[in-house]
C-alpha cells in the first residue's frame, strides 16, 4: 500500500491519529499507526506527497498541508476533502512545511527557496531576499509568537531569518558540510540541531552562530530526522533537552541536549533506514514514537526506561 | 598704467602668527556653513546656483555636500584651512555617507583650543602626539559602545537623524532589514508627491533587450522565459552561421530556451531569433552585456556565471563562437529582460560556488575599508555585486512638489540609506553625541596619568571637545546648549540628552542610537586630523594670491 513514506505527522489535540506522506499520497491513521487508509489519492494516478503538515492551532482546526511538486495540497476537515494551491512556474518540489509560533506558514522547495503563507496556506508567496541557496530541505522555528527564529537547512548550510522570513542570513554552519536534510530548534531558537545528508548531526547553542559535530554516522548513513523536545531543567536558565535522530536503521535519543546518546529501544531491531518519525508523546522515558523505515513498515515504539 | 611689485611677491609665503590665525579663520567658516545640518532638527544651507542666477538655489543639510561646493575662499590662509577641512570631510562623507557635521564641529573645535595652547607655549608636536593617544583612546571608547543591530526598529531613528521624514526612515529601516546591508538599493524619482517602495526579487543588471522586437509579454516592453539556458559572451554576434551554431549546442546541451547575453546582435540574426520556426526549436532572448567598463564588464559577466554555473566565452580567453561546447551554458529558473534592464531568478549555479563567491567578495569589500576616489568606487563596485548575488533589491521612489524637493529628498534618502547600511554593517551606539559623552571618564583617567604638559593638554582639549557635538545638536534645536550640558552633567555618567523628547536619558536605555562606524570615524578622524594641522608653521602659496597694484 506504502510507498516510500517521506514524512508522518499527527494530530496535536488527538496524537492517535497520524497522517503519513507517501509517493502514492497522504494515508491517515486513527488508531495510533496500526491502521492506515489513503486520504489523498489511494488510486492512481496518486501525486507524490514530499512534505506533510498537520496544524492543530489552525483556526480551521485541524489544518493539514501536503507538499508536492508544484503544489500544495491543503485540507481542512482531516483529509476528507483535499484542494490544491498552484506555486510558480516552473513547478518547484516541496520539500518541507513548517508553521511558525506567529502563526506564518513556510513551504521549502529544492528549486525556488521558501514559499510563505500568512493565511493558512491558501496563497504562497514566494520571497528569498538573503536566501543565497534555493535547495532547501528543511525547516524549524523556535521562540516567542511575537518574534520567532525560522531556520531553513539547505544544500550548503542553515539559514535564519528573524523577521518572519522577510529577509535570510546565513549562519555560520560551516560551507562544505550540507546538505542539511533535518532540522530542530528549541530555547527560543537559542539551539539548534542540523543533520546532514553525510550523516552528521551538528548543534550551535548561540543562534548559529558557531556550530559542531555533536554525533556521527559510523557508516555515513544520512540523518533523516531530528526530533528535539524541552524537558525540565535541571539546572536552572538551562533548559533540558530530549533529542531524537534518526539515522540509517539506529534511533537514538539524548537526554543531554547531545553530549551522550543511547538507543531508544535496545530491543528495536530495524530491518531498514528509518525515513520519518513523530513523537506525539514527547521524548520522555516511556513515551512512544512513531517511525517508518525504508521498507514502508510504519510502528509505535516506546521508549527504554531513563 | 597697473605693474605688479616687489611686495607682492611676498604674499606667497605666510608665517605664523598669521598661519594659525588665517587657517582657523577659514575653518571656522566652513565649519559655520556645515555646523547648522547637525542633529535631528538641522537647518537648511542654500547655495546659489553657480551657472545661472535665476535658477533655484541648491537646498543642502549634507556637511559633506556643501563643504564640496566651497570651491575657494578669497583669502589665501584661510583658504588653505578651509579646503584642508574640506578634503576631511569629503573624504568622509565618501567613506561612511554621514558624520560631517560631528567631524566639523569636533575639528574646529580642537584646533581652536590647540592654537591656543601652542600660543601660550606648547609644542605642537608633542600635542599632536598626545591627541594622537586620545584619538586611539576615543576609538576604543566607541568600540566598546558598540552592539549589533537587533531588529529593524533600531533602523528607524538612525534613518531619522538625517531625512527628518519618519516615513521614509522607516521605509529605508524595512527595505534594508529585507535586502540586508549589501542589498541592491536604488532611489528613483517617483511621480507623485510620496513615496513608494518595491521589492525586486532575483539579480538584475543594467542591459537591455537588444531588440524590442523580442518581448514576449503582452501589452508590456518585457520578455520572460522559464528554465532557460544562459550564454554569457564578449562576442559581437553577426554571422548567421554563428548564431545557429550556438542555437545547436544549446539545443544539443537539452535546453528549451536560451537567454543569450552578448556584445551586439546583428539586425538579420535579431530577425531569424524571431522566425516562428527559429522560437519553435529554441526561443532566444538577446539582452546586451552590462556596464561599460572593461573591469565592471568582466566582474558582472563572472558574476551571472557564478549564479548560473555557465563558463563565460570570451575573445580574452582566445575562445571564438564557433569553439561554444554544452559547458559554456549556464541555466536558470527563470529570466526576464525590458528595455532597460534583464534578470535571472534562481540561477542553477553551484550554490557552494556562489557563496564562496560571495564570501571572497566580502573578504574584498572589508579590505577596501576607507579611502577615496577609485578606492570608493571599487567598494561600490564591490558591494553591488555581492547585493546582486544575494538575489534582491528595492527601489524606493521618491516623488515631491517641485523638482527641489524631490533632488533634496533623494539625497536625504540617498544618505540615510548609507547610515542604515553603515550601522548594520558595524552597528549601532548611543546616539545624539551620547557616545563621545562616554569616553570623558576614560580621558580624564588618562589626563590624571599623564604627565607631560602637551600631553595633558590634549587630554583636556579632548575633554571638552566630547561635549561640542551635543552643543551644537542643542542649539540646532532651539536649545541652550549651556542648560542641557548642566542638565546632563546633573544626571551623572551615563546619561545624554535626547533633544526630540527634549529630556535627560539614559544610555543604557535609550532608542536615540547613531551608526557606530560613522561616530567612530568622524571623532578619530576630526582629532587626527585637527592635530597634524597644528603642526603647520608656515603657509606657501603657489601664485601671487592678488596682484597689488601701484599706479
Amino acid at each position: 500500500m506504502f510507498k516510500n513514506i517521506s514524512s508522518l505527522a499527527y494530530l496535536p489535540v488527538d496524537p492517535r491519529q497520524f497522517f503519513a506522506a507517501t509517493e502514492a499520497g497522504v494515508f491517515r491513521s486513527a488508531d495510533g499507526c496500526a491502521n492506515w487508509q489513503p486520504a489523498l489519492g489511494g488510486a492512481d494516478p496518486a501525486p507524490a506527497i514530499t512534505a506533510l503538515l498537520v496544524d492543530g492551532e489552525s483556526e480551521e482546526q485541524p489544518l493539514v498541508l501536503a507538499g508536492t511538486l508544484g503544489g500544495i495540497f491543503r485540507s481542512t476537515d482531516s483529509g476528507a476533502t483535499w484542494a490544491e494551491v498552484a506555486l510558480s512556474q516552473p513547478a518547484p518540489l516541496v520539500t518541507a512545511l513548517l508553521r511558525s509560533p506567529d502563526g506564518y506558514y513556510y513551504a521549502g522547495t529544492a528549486q525556488d527557496g521558501i514559499f510563505t503563507s500568512t493565511n493558512g496556506g491558501r496563497t504562497w508567496v514566494r520571497w528569498n531576499f538573503g536566501l543565497v541557496d534555493w535547495r532547501v530541505f528543511s525547516l524549524a522555528a523556535a521562540g516567542p509568537a511575537n518574534a520567532p527564529v525560522i531556520f531553513a537547512g539547505a544544500e550548503t548550510g542553515v539559514f535564519s531569518s528573524k523577521n518572519k522570513g522577510r529577509a535570510w542570513r546565513e549562519t555560520g554552519f560551516p560551507l562544505d558540510q550540507g546538505p542539511v536534510i533535518a532540522l530542530a530548534a528549541a530555547a527560543g531558537g537559542q539551539v539548534i540541531f542540523a543533520g546532514t545528508e553525510s550523516g552528521r548531526l551538528f548543534r550551535s547553542q548561540d543562534q548559529g552562530k558557531t556550530w559542531s559535530v555533536i554525533w556521527e554516522s559510523a557508516g555515513s548513513a544520512e540523518v533523516a530526522a531530528v526530533v528535539v523536545c524541552e524537558g525540565e531543567a535541571a539546572v536552572p536558565g538551562k533548559p533540558a533537552l530530549d533529542v531524537l535522530l534518526a539515522s540509517g536503521s539506529q534511533v537514538l535519543v539524548s537526554r543531554d541536549a547531545g553530549e551522550t546518546w543511547q538507543e531508544w529501544n535496545p530491543a528495536l531491531h530495524l530491518e531498514a533506514d528509518v525515513t520519518a518519525l513523530a513523537a506525539p508523546q514527547g521524548l520522555q522515558p516511556g513515551a512512544r514514537i512513531c517511525l517508518a523505515d525504508a521498507d514502508c513498515v510504519v510502528q509505535s515504539i516506546g521508549s527504554a526506561a531513563r | 598704467m597697473k605693474k605688479p611689485t616687489v611686495k607682492a611677491l611676498s604674499y606667497g609665503v605666510t608665517s605664523q602668527p598669521r598661519t594659525y590665525r588665517g587657517m582657523l579663520r577659514g575653518v571656522e567658516k566652513l565649519v559655520n556653513a556645515v555646523r547648522p545640518t547637525l542633529g535631528p532638527y538641522p537647518r537648511m544651507v542654500a547655495l546659489a546656483s553657480e551657472s545661472s542666477a535665476s535658477r533655484a538655489p541648491e537646498l543642502l543639510d549634507d556637511g559633506g555636500l556643501i563643504a564640496r561646493r566651497l570651491i575657494q575662499l578669497p583669502d589665501r590662509d584661510e583658504d588653505i584651512g578651509a579646503m584642508y577641512l574640506r578634503h576631511v570631510l569629503w573624504r568622509m562623507r565618501e567613506d561612511q555617507g554621514d558624520g560631517t557635521a560631528t567631524l566639523a564641529v569636533l575639528f574646529e573645535f580642537i584646533l581652536r583650543q590647540g592654537i591656543k595652547h601652542i600660543v601660550n607655549g606648547g609644542h605642537a608636536m608633542l600635542l599632536k602626539s598626545g591627541l594622537e593617544k586620545g584619538a586611539r583612546l576615543v576609538r576604543a571608547e566607541l568600540e566598546a559602545l558598540t552592539r549589533p543591530v537587533d531588529s529593524a526598529q533600531q533602523l528607524i531613528p538612525i534613518a531619522e537623524s538625517i531625512c527628518a521624514d519618519a516615513e521614509m526612515a522607516r521605509l529605508i529601516a524595512d527595505i534594508f532589514d529585507t535586502i540586508s546591508e549589501y542589498g541592491h538599493f536604488e532611489l528613483r524619482e517617483g511621480q507623485g508627491r510620496g513615496l513608494e517602495r518595491e521589492f525586486v526579487q532575483g539579480s538584475y543588471w543594467e542591459g537591455p533587450l537588444q531588440s524590442k522586437s523580442q518581448a514576449n509579454v503582452p501589452g508590456q516592453m518585457r520578455a520572460e522565459l522559464n528554465n532557460c539556458a544562459v550564454l554569457v559572451t564578449d562576442f559581437m554576434i553577426e554571422d548567421m552561421h554563428e548564431l545557429v551554431h550556438v542555437i545547436t549546442e544549446a539545443k544539443k546541451a537539452g535546453h528549451s530556451s536560451l537567454l543569450l547575453v552578448c556584445s551586439t546582435i546583428s539586425e538579420p540574426c535579431i530577425g531569424f531569433l524571431n522566425m516562428e520556426s527559429t522560437r519553435k526549436v529554441l526561443p532566444v532572448i538577446a539582452v546586451k552585456t552590462p556596464e561599460l567598463q572593461i573591469d565592471a564588464q568582466m566582474a558582472a559577466e563572472e558574476d551571472i556565471a557564478t549564479l548560473t554555473g555557465a563558463v563565460p566565452l570570451t575573445r580574452l580567453a582566445g575562445e571564438t563562437l564557433n569553439s561554444l561546447k554544452a559547458h559554456h551554458f549556464g541555466s536558470a529558473r527563470s529570466a526576464w529582460a525590458d528595455k532597460q534592464y534583464f534578470g535571472i531568478m534562481g540561477g542553477q549555479g553551484d550554490p557552494l560556488k556562489v557563496r564562496q563567491h560571495i564570501h571572497r567578495l566580502r573578504g574584498q569589500h572589508s579590505r577596501l575599508e576607507t579611502g577615496g576616489g577609485g578606492v570608493a568606487a571599487e567598494r561600490e563596485l564591490i558591494r553591488q555585486r555581492i547585493g546582486r548575488l544575494m538575489g534582491g533589491a528595492a527601489i524606493l521612489w521618491v516623488g515631491g512638489a517641485v523638482d527641489v524637493e524631490i533632488a533634496v529628498r533623494k539625497d536625504m534618502a540617498e544618505r540615510a540609506a548609507e547610515a542604515v547600511r553603515g550601522a548594520m554593517m558595524k552597528g549601532v551606539l548611543p546616539g545624539g553625541g551620547m557616545a563621545l559623552l562616554a569616553c570623558k571618564p576614560a580621558l580624564l583617567r588618562e589626563l590624571n596619568c599623564a604627565e607631560d604638559p602637551d600631553e595633558k593638554a590634549a587630554y583636556r582639549i579632548l575633554l571638552q571637545a566630547m561635549d561640542a557635538p551635543l552643543r551644537a545638536i542643542a542649539a540646532n534645536a532651539g536649545f541652550s546648549p549651556d542648560e542641557v550640558m548642566a542638565e546632563v552633567k546633573l544626571a551623572g555618567q551615563g546619561h545624554g540628552y535626547d533633544v526630540r523628547r527634549r529630556q535627560v536619558v539614559s544610555m543604557e536605555t535609550t532608542q536615540v542610537v547613531d551608526a557606530a562606524s560613522v561616530v567612530t570615524a568622524a571623532a578619530y578622524r576630526a582629532i587626527k586630523t585637527a592635530g597634524l594641522l597644528l603642526t603647520v608653521d608656515v603657509l606657501i602659496h603657489h601664485k601671487d594670491p592678488e596682484t597689488v597694484t601701484e599706479t
